[in-house]
Order: structure tokens, then sequence, then C-alpha cells
């Protein structure tokens, strides 16, 4: 059964562990595995830009897009160098071919590697970027120090990223065909982006919490995304799916 | 408390080059009250920039995607996205480790 995060109570404070120091085993393996997540992900940017930057250019409609994209795509480039060099701290060296060559975690990045448009790259970072920054939320004030110090960097630039595919979408919806591709790949995306935010009962969130890693358990998260995006996307005259249909993890 | 960057230039004005903002937003996020969207362009400028502290303009600057925040210094223009990458080094990186005392800034690492 899910539980409510007000109910668990954080047991390590703010700022109590650095790379260097004798930590739980425990809590050692959080750290790495949540950075093992961030640098599987956003090491593609610099790692397999034939996968995170030529297809977007190839499907820019307009040249200010070939600009603001690639603006993107280089703050990703500098995230990447958050995480390897907070898991190289660690002993962790995630450039390696056999790193990279892992699973992605979260299966919506697989489909961004199969995005067929424009609209499936805004609702890539629509969802991905926009998770991005409530996990960057999620470390302001986190019991482990690099995770606070680059959390409010994190979280106000994914935000920005947000907002990049929040322009993407509007202007995709400005035409009414435009708004009918969208709202058809929206019943795509959609589920996937609800998904993004995990099992509502997995044990792992609340230990995290205790541990001061995170704030809000997965259903938390997956509420204010969807009170969010929905409203969000009401503004530019597209309609919500049903959030049960599709999905994979409740 | 705030940020003080490291030869503690004085700042006399804050410009957003209007080619380069890209409308990411992260300025009117990160110092609210110093900028301002224009509602038909979507671009921000900063009237605003002499209410708020400081080290919230250098924040702003920094991560602003495209580099489009200039602020002009009593030592000169700088544009701090690109003064920060071109000192970019991940000996000096902001997340890497480093003493409890000195652990509250996030926009430190490069200075």
């Amino acid at each position: 059964m899910a539980l409510a995060a007000d109910t668990i109570q954080r047991e390590i404070p703010p700022y109590t562990y650095e790379p260097g120091d004798d930590m739980p085993a425990d809590y050692r393996q959080a750290i790495i595995h949540i950075l093992t997540i961030e640098s599987r992900i956003e090491s593609e940017y610099p790692m397999m830009p034939e996968k995170t930057l030529v297809p977007a250019m190839a499907m820019a409609p307009r040249p200010e897009d070939w600009v603001r994209y690639a603006s993107y795509w280089a703050q990703e480039v500098q995230h990447a160098t958050y995480w390897i060099k907070m898991l190289a701290e660690l002993g962790i060296d995630a450039t390696t071919k056999e790193f990279m060559g892992r699973p992605k975690p979260i299966y919506i990045f697989d489909m961004r590697d199969e995005a067929d448009s424009w609209a499936e790259w805004a609702y890539f970072s629509y969802c991905a970027d926009r998770q991005g920054a409530y996990m960057g939320w999620e470390w302001l004030d986190s019991s482990y120090g690099p995770f606070a110090r680059i959390a409010e960097r994190s979280w106000r630039e994914e935000e920005g990223h947000a907002q990049m595919a929040h322009e993407m979408l509007s202007y995709i919806c400005s035409t009414p065909d435009g708004k009918a591709f969208a709202q058809q790949k929206l019943e795509k995306w959609y589920p996937a982006g609800l998904d993004m935010f995990g099992k509502s009962d997995s044990t792992r969130q609340y230990d995290y919490i205790r541990w001061g890693l995170r704030r809000r358990t997965n259903e938390d998260m997956r509420q204010a995304f969807k009170a969010e995006v929905d409203a969000l996307l009401k503004s530019i005259g597209l309609e919500p799916p049903d959030p049960l249909a599709n999905r994979r993890f409740l | 408390m705030a940020a003080r960057e490291p030869d503690d230039p004085k700042i006399v004005d804050v410009v957003v080059e209007p080619d380069l903002c890209m409308r990411f937003q992260n300025c009117v996020r990160i110092a609210t009250r110093a900028f301002r969207i224009n509602k038909d362009t979507g671009k921000s400028s900063a009237p605003g920039w002499r209410d708020v502290d400081p080290a919230l303009l250098w924040q702003a600057g920094r991560s602003c995607p495209s580099g489009a925040i200039r602020l002009v210094t009593d030592q000169g223009y700088v544009t701090p996205r690109w003064q920060e990458t071109d000192a970019w080094s991940m000996d000096k990186h902001p997340a890497a480790s480093r003493p409890h005392d000195q652990s509250r800034d996030p926009y430190k690492g490069m200075a």
C-alpha cells in the first residue's frame, strides 16, 4: 500500500554526506543508483549526438528551432558532466562503453530514439525534462552534499527545457492540422510521462525520503506533474487523455 | 547569503540580447523581480535588475542556455554563461566534493 510522504520521518539532515565520507552501505548504493540513472540518460547528449542532436536538427521546422534546440542540447551536455563527475567521486567511470551500453532505465528515453516528428520531440522534453526539474527540486537540502549543490541549477535549467517544449508544441498546435496531429501523438506520450515516476507502492521511495534523498513519493510527483501538464495542454487546445489508459506502472 | 564574484565587479546594467533570447525563461524564475517577459515576443528584459541581489543576476546569466544575458560591470561586459563555459573544468565542478562549510552555493563552482 502506498504511504503519504508526510507520514515518513526524515532521518538524515541536509548536507550530511560528501563523497569521501564513511556512509551506510545502503545509502551509498542509493546514491549510486540515482546517479547511474541520471548519468546513463544525460550522457547520451555528449556521447551519442546521433541520437540526441542530429535527428532533432533534421526535424526542426524553422531555423530558430535549430538555435533553440542547440542551446538546450549544449546545456544538457553540461548537465552530463555533473553526473559523470559525481559518479567519478564514488569510484565509478560513467564514460565507458560498458556503462553506456546498459539499457536505459526509463522507457520514455527509448521512445525518443524512435521519435518520428517534431511533435514527438516536443513531447519528449515536455515530459522528460519536466521530470528532471521535479527531481532537481527533490534534492534541495538533500542529505548528500553534491545533490544539494546541483539541485537548484538542475531544477531551474530543466524547467527552462520544459518551457522550450511547450513553445515547440504551441507552434505545432497553431494550425488545426498540427493540433490534430499533436492530439494523436499525445495518446502515446501521456501515459509514458505518467509512468516516468515509477510504481506508486515502490518500497525504495520510502527509504529515499527517510534518508533525505527525496521529499515526495512517486505518486505525489506524478499527481503534481499531471496537474501541471494538464493545465498547459489545455491552454493550447489539447485534451489530456485518460490517465489510466496504456499505463505500464501504476 | 549573497554570493560574491572573486574580483567583485559592480553591475551597472543588465542587457538581454533580443536576438539571442530563446525564451527559456530561466531568468524570470531565478531572479523574478529583475526580469520581465514581453507578452508579444516571449523574450525577456531586465527592467528590475537593481531590485535584486546581484548574486541572482549572476545565477540567471549562468543558467541562460543561449547566453543572452550580458552583465555590464565596472570591469567591462560579461556574459556569465560563456564565462563559466570558458572556465569549465571537472576539477572545479559545481557539484564536486568540497568541505561542508563551503557547500551551500550552487553557482560557485567555476569561479
